[in-house]
């Protein structure tokens, strides 16, 4: 038999910490709920196994539809939201000077708040009532009536993605900037000497080469977006008429609402399914196999 | 390596210590801040007793109430006593999460004053599990000032359907002439089923009708109650005294309304006398039934109720923290902040007496009325849709009865 390296033990052991965390945060709840959504889930034990019936629900499940949906346009709307500003601010703010720290420091500060504290904080911004937004743009002249922005399906899907842009854009910036940064100078001073515009330069050299770093900035900002929750759960309860119901919350009812645990465990593993599915798609688009 | 050692040592010394300690420390889980009072008063009684029994306190908001309890019953680790929203607990007794307290509850002397639409929720089969112990009632609450302004008298709030929507009309102003209205009547809930259990389903119970009849069947659909969401519906759509909005609000968006001067009547409870007491020091305001329809005035009986589950490992103890818990400690601990006790007889306090709107509630009381059912949290979500939806306009009155009366049926099978 082989002796084990001792390069190999040192590095398990340096690892262990994290393998540990993971481990019990991660795979052993993972597998738990594996278990839970193949039975009809008691609270007080006793639960029994059921097969695939849950699985087969899910695929006629209406209400699970119409939330993959809502999901996924709000997905679709709130990236942009996040991405393009976050790109631009990257690009402009690039230099390490006082003014550029001062404004990176600004766009960050809603990162550090909570979702839920963000959330109450827009559900007053945009109350029809007596919402700031509604108070400044009459104040203004821009609008006759008070626009009830959280509660038409459309108008609420865009106010809250805009709240979310707000509060996340910051953290996409950060990473942007990172690669940014790893972009040799000497490429932007023989493009300047070419005498390249500021446009041609950011579409023809930045862009390109930072496409590594916007598809992981992608990859961490999709994860969060398709686990919203805080925010819809808050500022519109789904509403109206459940048009703005995202998966987590469906999850969530089923689970402690309907007390149907096995179910809702099941729709989470469909869900996970679906989005490994989509992430494999973006490694893949990505060209991350090649690096 | 002797530091290592004694270091070592003294952890486990420790930690043994913890393991072999008799002293039992009760699990107390409740959602109401105030609940932690009674803890410390338990503490510092049992402390002067000489016991080692101790409790000790773990709030839990309003929207984790049940998934706590859910997650703590399937890891076996349920507190010792739970203080949890009324509506819960048929469910909960049926699955035997409750320890059975027939015997010591019903030898209390303060026994039979329990309110019994309350009490109702926590027995089953003849046995009690639960007791009342921090009651909410819904209630209308009005602007006296916005009334004397309107010409309309501040004494005399509506009582009838009619009279409400006479008064809202006076009290919906444009000051301006902006074609905005700066003042509405009144506004209506809500953002979640909840408000709708407990704001809307008295006013039809006051009209003559009812989600569930007295042997659980369902019996929503009836011209009582689509009467009373066409009342909700014309408020908005056809008086227009009360902003479409306000059936999207939460209740802090409500609450911020009436406390920012933008409605005159607002749909309350007795939590809110203290909090408007606070944020609107100088508005005049007052308590009263919500308007009634064809039949007599009627509230909602919420609140929670105390009970040991039935995972406790030390039910005497906790049987002795219950004791505690609806002595006249309670009086201490919620009576300032203005909370209602279970006990009616204590509600002869130098703090209600001292806070005029308080009276209202002992009649208020007389009144209250809690739907019993076991899937009270399923039927939240027919609720709100259909509910909430014929206010916003997506569907017809009549359709989100049928509909909600439909769909409530499907669940009780």
């Amino acid at each position: 038999m082989r002796k084990i390296p001792r390069n190999t033990i040192k590095s398990l052991l340096f690892l262990s910490p994290a393998l540990v965390l993971v481990s019990v945060f991660f795979l052993y709840p993972l597998i738990r709920v594996l278990i839970i959504s193949f039975q009809e889930w008691q609270v007080m034990g006793g639960s029994d196994y059921i097969g695939f019936k849950n699985y087969l629900k899910v695929f006629q499940d209406d209400e699970f539809l119409q939330t993959l949906w809502n999901t996924f346009i709000y997905t679709i709307i709130v990236t942009p939201m996040i991405f393009i500003p976050a790109v631009l601010f990257a690009a402009i703010f690039k230099e390490t000077n006082r003014k550029n720290t001062i404004s990176r420091t600004i766009i960050f500060v809603p990162v550090a708040i909570s979702f839920v504290a963000a959330s109450y904080i827009w559900s007053w911004i945009y109350n029809d009532t007596y919402g700031l937004l509604n108070f400044i743009l009459q104040k203004l002249g821009m609008i006759s009536q008070p626009v009830n922005w959280l509660g038409e399906t459309w108008s609420a899907r865009f106010s809250v993605s805009f709240m979310i842009a707000w509060k996340t854009l910051g953290f996409t910036m950060i990473i942007l900037l990172a690669g940014l940064q790893s972009i040799s100078e000497s490429l932007y001073e023989a493009a300047k000497i070419d005498g390249a515009s500021k446009t041609k330069i950011f579409f023809k050299i930045t862009l390109p080469l930072l496409k590594p770093t916007i598809f992981l900035a992608l990859i961490l900002s999709l994860a969060g977006s398709f686990k919203a929750f805080d925010q819809f759960y808050i500022m519109t309860g789904g509403g109206p008429m459940k048009t703005t119901q995202t998966m987590v919350m469906y999850i969530n009812k089923v689970a402690f609402e309907y007390y149907d645990v096995g179910y809702g465990a099941t729709i989470s593993v469909v869900f996970l399914g679906i989005l490994l599915c989509l992430s494999f798609v973006q490694l893949k688009l990505g060209g991350f196999s090649n690096e | 390596m002797k530091k290592k050692s004694l270091l070592l040592l003294l952890i486990v010394v420790l930690c043994s210590l913890t393991i072999f300690s008799s002293d039992v420390v009760l699990k107390v889980w409740g959602r109401l801040a105030n609940f932690e009072e009674i803890v410390d008063m338990f503490n510092v009684k049992m402390e002067k007793e000489g016991k080692s029994l101790r409790a000790e306190f773990v709030q839990v908001p309003y929207d984790q109430l049940v998934s706590k309890f859910m997650a703590a019953l399937g890891a076996k680790k349920a507190p010792d006593v739970y203080a949890l929203d009324l509506v819960h607990f048929p469910y909960f007794i049926s699955i035997g999460a409750f320890e059975d307290i027939t015997e010591w509850a019903t030898t209390r002397d303060y026994f039979d004053e329990l309110p019994e639409g309350l009490l109702k929720l926590g027995t089953r089969d003849e046995k009690v599990f639960a007791l009342p112990y921090e009651i909410d009632l819904s209630t209308m609450i009005w602007n006296k000032d916005m009334f004397k302004e309107a010409g309309l008298d501040p004494e005399n709030p509506p009582e009838t359907w009619d009279e409400l929507i006479d008064a809202s009309q006076k009290l919906t102003k444009d000051f301006d002439g902006d074609g905005v209205i700066d003042q509405y009547g009144i506004a209506l809930v809500g953002n979640d089923a909840g408000s709708y259990m407990f704001w809307f389903m008295p006013w039809v119970w006051s009209n003559g009708g009812s989600m569930f009849d007295d042997n659980g069947n369902v019996v929503f659909n009836s011209p009582e109650s689509k009467e009373t969401l066409q009342l909700w519906y014309d408020l908005i759509h056809k008086y227009k005294v009360a902003p479409v909005s306000s059936a999207q609000w939460s209740f802090a968006d409500r609450y911020n309304a009436f406390i920012s001067g933008k409605i005159a009547m607002f749909l309350g409870g007795n939590f809110s006398v203290s909090p408007i007491m606070n944020d609107a020091p100088n508005m005049d305001f007052g308590v009263t039934f919500m308007p009634r329809g064809s039949g007599d005035f009627s509230t909602f009986g919420g609140g929670e109720l105390i009970g040991i589950p039935s995972q406790t490992k030390h039910k005497e103890e906790a049987l002795e923290f219950l004791e505690f818990a609806m002595s006249d400690a309670m009086i201490e601990a919620y009576a300032p902040d203005l909370m209602l006790l279970p006990r009616p007889s204590l509600y002869n306090n130098e703090y209600y007496n001292a806070i005029p709107q308080m009276e209202a509630f002992a009649e208020i009381l007389t009144k209250a009325k809690t739907p019993y059912t076991f899937k009270y949290n399923q039927i939240y979500d027919p609720v709100l849709y259909y509910l909430q939806g014929a206010l916003l306009d997506k569907i017809g009155v009549d359709e989100a009865i049928e509909k909600c009366d439909e769909k409530i049926r499907e669940i009780m099978k």
